[in-house]
């Protein structure tokens, strides 16, 4: 075989290869956005339940093992955290939350945001804005929000909070 | 009177078999939270290393288990990337006066792991004394055969 006739199937293989993998990646980063979409959808429905106190919603999304850390670092459990809704000792003033950044890894998506609501919590009103991961896993074919924590903002580079101050 | 028999049976095999079946998965997830409690210790103890020289021993296993994309939040509410916490663990802005942590509560969802805990560490971050314990929780994830961090978040424990 000459060394041209080599060179062009090297060509041919590589031009193959190279477009059997893009082929691949796009579909995965379309897969991707697709789930952004469908987690950004639930945390719209979870956000409005909160801001109602609507327990059926909120129980439809929490796993049944939720772990919630909240930003006084106390741990609440499903049961927990809809009873604070339903009892009313968490009121939201305004509500204001975003900057939503997503890492999906199959059927687990880590979601990271910040939270400038003005939230009124057994009666102290917490205006510092809040940074936020939670958890989201496909469980029988549904997204759960299955771990939360949050921790307020008292240290971040300028311009770092700049979803709370537009 | 046969068919009832046999029904019987059905039940009791498949009772039988639903039950191997949880005993299995309980075995399995008892097996991954060892693993991820060997790894964050492992973690732990690289740190700790890593912190101590400036950089010069640990990194390479802290790199094992830090996944790419880390997100990592401070007990300040900063997000830091893998670089930047790597950066801020060399740089001499933590010290750690004594290490703890205790109260593991681990939840296994296949290749993810959420393991929440508490952390009792005494620590001089940026020049200050931090001797408050923090909440912490940790994301794992299976990534090519191997239990990476993936998000890990910190939060100063104001109530109990």
């Amino acid at each position: 075989m000459t060394i041209l006739r080599r060179l062009v199937i090297w060509a041919a293989l590589t031009a193959t290869l190279s477009g059997v993998l893009g082929a691949q990646e796009q579909p995965a980063a379309s897969q991707d956005a697709e789930i952004e979409k469908e987690i950004l959808s639930i945390e719209a429905l979870k956000n409005n339940a909160m801001q109602k106190g609507d327990a059926k919603v909120l129980e439809e999304i929490y796993g049944d093992s939720l772990i919630f850390v909240n930003a006084r670092g106390k741990v609440l459990t499903k049961k927990d955290r809809v009873k604070e809704f339903v009892s009313g000792t968490v009121k939201y003033n305004s509500f204001r939350q975003g900057d939503y950044r997503f890492h999906i890894y199959g059927n687990t998506a880590v979601v990271t945001g910040v939270a400038c609501s003005v939230v009124d919590y057994h009666g102290s009103v917490n205006q510092t804005p809040r940074r936020f991961t939670s958890v989201y896993v496909k469980l029988d074919g549904h997204w759960r929000f299955v771990a939360h924590q949050a921790t307020l903002v008292t240290d971040s580079p300028p311009g770092d909070l700049q979803y709370c101050n537009n | 009177m046969r068919s009832v028999f046999v029904l019987f049976l059905v039940t009791f095999a498949i009772r039988g078999v639903v039950d191997s079946q949880k005993t299995d998965s309980a075995n399995a997830n008892a097996d991954i939270e060892k693993q991820i409690l060997k790894i964050d210790d492992e973690k732990d103890h690289a740190m700790q290393r890593y912190v101590a020289s400036h950089g010069q021993a640990g990194g390479a296993e802290l790199d094992q288990i830090y996944a790419d994309d880390l997100v990592f939040v401070t007990t300040h509410g900063a997000l830091l990337s893998k670089a930047q916490r790597m950066e801020d663990l060399r740089s001499g802005n933590l010290k750690f006066i004594s290490f703890g942590r205790d109260s593991y509560e681990l939840h296994v969802y296949g290749d993810t792991v959420v393991m929440t805990g508490r952390a009792t560490s005494e620590v001089i971050y940026q020049g200050k004394v931090n001797k408050v314990p923090r909440r912490f929780t940790n994301v794992y994830i299976k990534l090519g055969g191997q239990w990476r961090l993936v998000a890990h978040q910190a939060t100063t424990i104001s109530e109990q």
